[in-house]
């Protein structure tokens, strides 16, 4: 963790040399990612391209910790980035607000903005208990409750959706509870 | 207890409604004003969490983003785009001069670094990063044999997926036509393969279990691509009783087996 600093100076202040070390150990297996999930090398670029300018931008504005290493929480932002990419087209099809067409500006603040309220209910969900946990993953992946009942040992479906009922509560009252929520709520 | 509208929404969100249920649904939406709030507020939650899907904002225009978007129109962000440029081109020059076996392990030891992060945050990325550090395609036998003859469906899926057409290559390989011939070690393979690609995970373990259960040369390579899809999938434990398999056994690709269980563990 002794580089997340040392990094983050580094895109502020635009220092190329420290910007090639951050290629160097990072974007090999961000391009290896993107590959093998429906994108090319271009592809690989833009996206890398744009979190080290979410980074930077999110450092200058509010001077965030990162609570792994700089460079899985890069590679986080660029699945994420990238996540989003493949969810576009499919967002813009069924999106029912009439909204007009957004600049690349804006496209990169939305992008920083939904970043941040995805960690927020990340770190929320992975701070319930284990089994709130288990179940709200498969919940939230849309298993059946079939196959939940199965893999956590539930008596029932009834038992199975009480309990998602009770987690998903608790889960959102630490989420409202948190200051962030306020900011990133309406968004 | 929860309300019959939390129930709805929650039904909507995970697919379970019929037709008929969904027009309603959705037409109560663009109605009702409270009920498009309560929606809204559950599908966050659900694209947050959910392992394929985004969360996009819905208000583009508020004095936030607007915040955030001057400094990503500042001039020192204008300066980093410049400087992020000559990083990739002085990356670009030095890899393209670089032997293969530097590149692997400057990989390698990315790959290290991400998966010692220990946090439960983390944990998603870990398993992913292993699972794309770990297939490798050069490892997949070919499909066609050397008598095959070019027109046939097995040349056109193997080219298909070398273009990652994989659905194509799942339709070509899944029809009946092919069962005429039998089902060879490759071919179970490349299906599973695919299906995987797709996000088609059951469909993926039948096919690799399909494999396993044979008694065809490849069997024990059905073991291996079927760790990997658990490790896709994100299921720890299973992936992990499964590359300990592997390695007791001494199945195909044990030694990476092992490693990466050091790595869950």
């Amino acid at each position: 963790m002794e580089n997340n600093l040392r990094f983050l100076y580094a895109l502020v202040k635009g220092d190329s040399s420290e910007i090639k070390i951050i290629y160097k150990k990072c974007f090999p297996m961000v391009r290896k990612f993107i590959l093998q999930n429906k994108g090319n090398k271009q592809d690989a670029e833009d996206i890398f391209q744009m979190a080290l300018l979410q980074l930077a931008v999110r450092y200058k504005k509010e001077k965030f910790t990162i609570h792994s290493s700089f460079e899985a929480y890069l590679f986080t932002v660029c699945k994420n980035l990238w996540r989003r990419e493949l969810n576009k087209s499919k967002n813009e099809v069924t999106k029912d607000d009439i909204t007009e067409q957004v600049n690349e500006t804006t496209e990169m603040a939305l992008a920083l903005l939904e970043q941040k309220r995805w960690e927020l209910f990340n770190e929320m969900l992975n701070s319930i208990s284990e089994n709130c946990r288990l179940v709200l993953q498969m919940f939230f992946a849309k298993l059946p409750y079939s196959e939940i009942i199965e893999r956590l040992n539930y008596s029932s479906e009834l038992v199975a959706r009480q309990r998602v009922f009770k987690c998903k509560k608790k889960l959102k009252e630490r989420i409202i509870a948190d200051e962030r929520y306020e900011m990133l709520k309406d968004l | 207890m929860k309300n019959d509208d939390e129930n709805s929404i929650e039904a909507y969100l995970r697919g379970e409604l019929t037709d008929k249920e969904v027009l309603e649904f959705e037409m109560r939406v663009t109605k009702d004003e409270v009920f498009k709030e309560k929606y809204h507020r559950e599908k966050m939650l659900f694209e947050s969490l959910n392992p394929t899907k985004w969360s996009f904002a819905t208000q583009p225009a508020s004095d936030l983003v607007t915040e955030y978007e001057e400094i990503f129109e500042s001039e020192d962000i204008a300066n980093l785009k410049d400087a992020i440029d000559d990083g990739a081109y002085n990356f670009d020059r030095d890899t393209n001069s670089r032997s293969d076996m530097y590149k692997y392990i400057a990989v390698a030891a990315m790959i290290a670094v991400v998966v010692a992060v220990g946090s439960l945050f983390f944990l998603n990325t870990t398993m992913e990063s292993l699972y794309v550090q770990n297939f490798d395609l050069d490892e997949l036998p070919d499909l066609v044999s050397r008598s095959e003859d070019n027109s046939s469906n097995l040349v056109k899926a193997q080219q298909l997926f070398e273009n990652e057409k994989y659905e194509n290559v799942e339709a070509i390989l899944s029809a009946s036509s092919d069962f005429d011939s039998g089902y060879t070690g490759p071919k179970l393979l490349y299906l599973g393969v695919s299906q995987m690609e797709l996000g088609k995970f059951d469909e993926a373990e039948k096919s690799f279990d399909r494999l396993i259960n044979s008694d065809l040369l490849d069997a024990s390579k059905g073991f291996w691509y079927k760790a990997l899809l658990y490790l896709k999938m994100e299921d720890r434990e299973k992936a992990v009783k499964l590359l300990k398999k592997i390695e007791t056994e001494r199945l195909f690709n044990h030694e990476k087996a092992g490693k990466i269980i050091k790595k869950l563990e």
